[in-house]
């Protein structure tokens, strides 16, 4: 296997009190340099729990992550907060923008923690600057988060993800609580930056307006994926999707 | 953007929290700081009162607070009026005094040349004796205190005593002989009758000729005009009456204290008192006293600081999202650390530069309040210490939950956010 990213026989396990529960149940997934894969499910099926293992933010009960052909698990606090600073954008489900910073400060807040990114402060306001233009955000550059749409909120940590220049793009429901218009530019402006940025983007999310403009679909159920299937949507729905 | 800078933006974010916090500390400053001064201005005062007086012992009658005389802004019990010890008295007094010195120095061991231990041995010079009769005399509507004096001793006695202008009436050398219409005028009556040297000033039908304008002293002499003892007793007709007499031990080592306790024995209707142990027992009571309410005012801080730290935590738990994010996106553990402690560092600078500024406010109150004399000396010392004490509270409270804060599993701070 030389996938970009390699998942291998990925499981988690909670315990609420003296309920097992088990989030993720051996998941092996393999994703190229450049794709853009979207996991679809249900709440509580795993996804969440599964994109975080990938990205380094949740330690797996068992098995591996592999990225570039690093161990992600195997490194210690420190590398790790300077893996995921460099290799990995995130975007979280609720915009969690500093309130106390404007738009250009929160896009390089990343960057306080790159050692690389602090010996050139104007290289990297240059930056923020054309990834904020990209996003058309140029003219809100000097604006707080609470004087942006949620839309607005959304591109900021769109371009807070981008700041470092990671290889890979991490989108946990980048598109909820967002209007169907709003949903659809956000989805776009993902589809542009794996074009233009040749970035890797996994997305996860309930929705199944992604499922159209991704390279790959992945469905995950119960803490297990199902991918390579004809038909993802009839898949997630149970049979329900035919009824309608 | 650096975390210096996050951490600057995140404390303006929340001015009202963060006053309330420095409030704390601003207040505990604040009164550590003015204590110290106070205390230190209070030391101050009494150790000049000792450097001053030195084994000085004052004789005079028996009084009663009915007996003390208001002078300016100053009342005192060291000017007693209407009372008198007979001269008659004095040789009494001289002599219980020589043998109550000559005692304590046997009873030491001092006096007598020991084999092997030369050092020991100690010359008794003789002592300065210096009688006063007070009076008071109104004089263009304003009472005011004549004391009659010996010039000669008063000038060993009073060996504080300076003259902002004019000359002394005799000094050391003797070579002026005092007239009987010389007079001195203490800076505080000077000022407030407006003569200087060289004016002549009448008190009792006689002239007097101000030959020299003392420096203030803080004390009672301030307020007086000094003219010769036996013109005094003549002009108030009070001839072989004092009202006080000051002895100057000529030795740093004299049992002032044993010649004090012989003459309140055996001597009815006058009382000793040893200037030394007076301002002792006075420098003893405030150091005692400055520790209690160091302690009082320690135990407090320490509530304080709880207090803070619940504040910090319950502020950091309604920042969990944040740090969640931070750490997500690179943040390391002691990066964040960082982040909390610059934030509690300079909380801790500016309520220490706030409580020291408060302070000096509330130690010129309090010296005021408790008549305090010397001046407030601004240490730079408190200052720094202020800055220091006030980083040392804010970071005590902070660096336990920060340190929490800083190692909490991304996952725990995203637990709503990212489903399971």
């Amino acid at each position: 296997m030389d996938g970009f990213i390699r998942a291998i026989d990925l499981k988690k396990v909670y315990y609420v009190g003296n309920q097992k529960i088990e989030a993720v149940r051996g998941v092996s997934l393999q994703v190229e340099r450049g794709d853009f894969i979207v996991i679809l499910g249900h709440s509580g099926s795993g996804k969440t729990t599964l994109i975080s293992m990938i990205g380094g933010l949740t330690r797996p009960s068992s098995g591996n992550v592999f990225i570039e052909g690093i161990n992600l698990w195997a490194l210690g606090d420190k590398e790790l907060s300077l893996f995921r600073n460099k290799k990995i954008g995130f975007i979280f489900q609720s915009f969690s923008l500093l309130p106390s910073l404007n738009v250009l400060n929160n896009v390089v807040v990343p960057a306080i923690f790159s050692k690389k990114a602090k010996k050139d402060r104007k290289a990297l306001q240059s930056r923020a600057h054309s990834i904020l233009s990209d996003l058309n955000m140029v003219d809100k550059m000097n604006s707080y988060p609470s004087e942006l749409s949620g839309g607005e909120q959304r591109r900021v940590a769109i371009a807070r993800a981008l700041i470092n220049d990671p290889d890979i793009i991490l989108a946990d429901e980048p598109t909820s609580e967002l209007d169907i218009r709003t949903e659809y530019e956000v989805i776009e402006i993902f589809q542009n930056i794996n074009e233009a940025y040749k970035k890797t983007i996994i997305v996860v999310s309930h929705t199944l307006s992604w499922a159209q403009k991704a390279k790959k679909v992945i469905v995950m159920k119960d803490g297990l994926i199902y991918d390579n299937i004809a038909d993802p949507v009839e898949t997630l729905m149970g049979g329900m999707s035919k009824r309608i | 953007m650096r975390v210096l800078r996050l951490a600057i933006k995140e404390l303006i974010r929340r001015p009202q929290r963060n006053a309330m916090l420095m409030l704390a500390i601003v207040l505990s400053i604040a009164l550590i700081t003015s204590l110290t001064i106070v205390g230190n201005s209070a030391n101050i005062t009494i150790l000049e009162v000792i450097a001053k007086t030195g084994h000085t012992l004052t004789v005079k009658p028996v009084i009663t607070e009915e007996n003390a005389t208001s002078l300016g802004n100053l009342t005192t019990t060291e000017v007693v009026i209407g009372k008198y010890i007979p001269e008659t008295v004095i040789p009494e007094i001289k002599k219980l005094y020589d043998k109550a010195i000559q005692s304590g120095w046997e009873k030491r061991g001092l006096l007598l040349p020991s084999t092997g231990s030369i050092e020991k041995e100690v010359r008794i010079e003789p002592p300065t004796w210096a009688p006063r009769l007070y009076e008071k005399v109104r004089f263009k509507d304003k009472d005011i205190i004549v004391a009659g004096v010996e010039f000669d001793k008063e000038y060993f006695v009073r060996f504080w005593w300076n003259l902002s202008s004019g000359e002394w009436p005799t000094d050391a050398t003797r070579l002026r002989e005092v007239q009987e219409d010389d007079a001195l005028i203490g800076g505080s009556l000077s000022t407030v009758l407006g003569y200087k040297t060289g004016d002549r000033i009448t008190i009792n039908n006689m002239e007097f000729r101000i030959l020299g304008v003392l420096e203030e002293t803080n004390s009672p002499d301030d307020y007086m005009l000094f003219i010769p003892l036996k013109t005094a007793q003549r002009i108030f007709d009070k001839k072989g009456l004092v009202s006080l007499l000051s002895v100057r031990a000529m030795c740093p080592q004299c049992p002032v204290g044993d010649a004090m306790i012989e003459l309140n024995k055996t001597i009815t209707g006058i009382t000793a008192v040893s200037q030394l142990d007076v301002a002792q027992v006075q420098f003893d009571f405030f150091n005692m006293l400055y520790k209690f309410l160091l302690a009082v005012i320690i135990s407090t801080i320490a509530v304080g600081i709880f207090s803070i730290f619940n504040t910090v935590t319950g502020s950091l738990y309604a920042r969990i999202r944040e740090i969640g994010m931070l750490k997500a996106v690179g943040a390391s553990g002691f990066q964040l650390l960082r982040i909390f402690l610059y934030e509690q560092l300079i909380i801790g600078l500016i309520s220490g530069f706030i409580g020291y500024t408060a302070g000096i406010g509330l130690a010129y109150i309090l010296n005021s309040l408790l008549g305090i004399k010397a001046l407030i000396k601004l240490n730079p010392e408190y200052f720094w210490r202020a800055l220091i004490f006030g980083v040392i509270c804010s970071l005590a409270a902070i660096i336990y939950p920060a340190y929490k804060f800083s190692k909490l599993k991304i996952t725990e701070t995203f637990r709503t956010q990212w489903e399971i």
